[in-house]
């Protein structure tokens, strides 16, 4: 119960800091759960947030990952509940009271106020899984090759994620063969 | 953004309507740009939504901290349906991601074992998804998303560097930094 409750405290404080939505909680969750906890190694962070762009959805379903690692089904479970259902229920409020909210000059500065925030954030969430995930030479070719397809050819993630998963099976079985 | 008062309220649409639609988005909401779908969806097939609305509602799912493609689903569907359109709605749209990646999490704790082919098959998952969040983070940077000033230039500056190579903590970052981007952008009253 404990462990159950420690998930809980984690994700609603990620949840409530993620301004930006999905990178946002990157640089916060790798520190907590990987550096702070040791619920997941670097590798396995990196590893969630791949599973999370395969999966239809949130992408921030990757908390499910950690929670499971930890507590197995009920730790994914609690990591869900927790990251997602008080969002959900400020937006429900806010959402019920829109037609008296939506005329505030404050919603303007909220989102003007808080844009930039959303966007260091997403920033650094990129740097937080590059510099987990770009560690060689293969890995560095697979991130670049991947900008190029979903840039150039607007390919949906999922057609580009999986394919570099066997590129890189391929690249390796080389490598071996040559050795 | 500036928002019309005027503009009506979304409709109400019925349950058995609104959630399949829902349900459907769930399932299939694969990759990048997951609002385009119900856009499609909302916007462009069915006119259940106006443009501005849809807007509103990205909006709105983005200025409440927490997961913008959840916290919209909730936004519109409470607006479509009301409060028991929010609550399904929400359900709809986490369940098949969730149970997918319990099953994916699953494999993976068996196949953690399994030596150097998984080993392979996740850098190149991980590689990839990290160009993935550069290509969102250059085309948000081309669209000046929240950088249309200097004080928003360094507010963001002052995130990433903070989050990024310092690894800060996000409650020692993030709530001052917020204050300061609402004080700069707080409504001013017209001079008279």
């Amino acid at each position: 119960m404990t462990e159950l409750v420690e998930i809980a405290l984690v994700f609603l404080r990620i949840g409530f800091l993620a301004f930006g939505g999905g990178l946002a909680i990157l640089p916060e969750m790798e520190r907590i759960v990987v550096d702070e906890k040791g619920w997941l190694t670097h590798r396995e962070f990196v590893d969630s947030f791949a599973l999370g762009q395969m999966t239809p959805g949130p992408g921030m379903l990757m908390v499910m990952f950690a929670g499971y690692q930890v507590a197995g089904v009920p730790g994914a479970l609690t990591s869900v509940v927790a990251l997602f259902f008080p969002a959900a229920l400020l937006t429900g409020l806010a959402s019920a009271y829109w037609d008296r909210l939506r005329s505030s000059p404050w919603i303007d500065a909220l989102q003007k106020g808080f844009a930039p925030i959303a966007l260091g954030l997403i920033a650094s969430g990129t740097y937080t899984l590059f510099r987990a995930a770009v560690t060689d030479v293969i890995s560095a070719f697979l991130a670049v090759a991947a900008v190029v397809a979903l840039w150039k050819f607007r390919l949906n993630p999922a057609l580009v994620i999986l394919p570099a998963g066997i590129i890189a099976i391929l690249m390796w079985l080389a490598g071996e063969s040559l050795s | 953004m500036t928002v019309d008062p005027l503009e009506p309220s979304a409709r109400r649409v019925p349950l058995r309507l609104l959630l399949p639609v829902v349900a459907l988005i769930g399932a299939t909401s694969l990759g990048g740009g997951r609002f385009a779908y119900y856009h499609d969806a909302l916007v462009e097939k069915r006119d259940w939504l106006s443009d501005q609305e849809f807007m509103e509602g990205l909006v709105v799912s983005q200025i409440i901290p927490g997961p913008t493609f959840a916290n919209f689903t909730v936004f519109v569907t409470q607006r479509l349906g009301g409060w028991p359109a929010a609550v399904t709605g929400l359900v709809f749209i986490l369940t098949p991601g969730a149970a997918a990646m319990l099953l994916l999490t699953y494999l993976y704790t068996l196949g953690a074992t399994q030596g150097p082919l998984t080993d392979a098959a996740f850098k190149g998952f991980g590689a990839a998804a990290a160009g993935l969040t550069l290509v969102t983070l250059i085309r948000l940077l081309r669209a000046r998303s929240g950088v249309r000033n200097l004080s928003g230039l360094m507010l963001a500056a002052v995130t990433f560097v903070a989050l990024g190579p310092l690894q800060l903590s996000m409650l020692a970052v993030v709530p001052p930094l917020a204050l300061v981007g609402l004080w700069l952008n707080r409504p001013r009253k017209s001079a008279a």
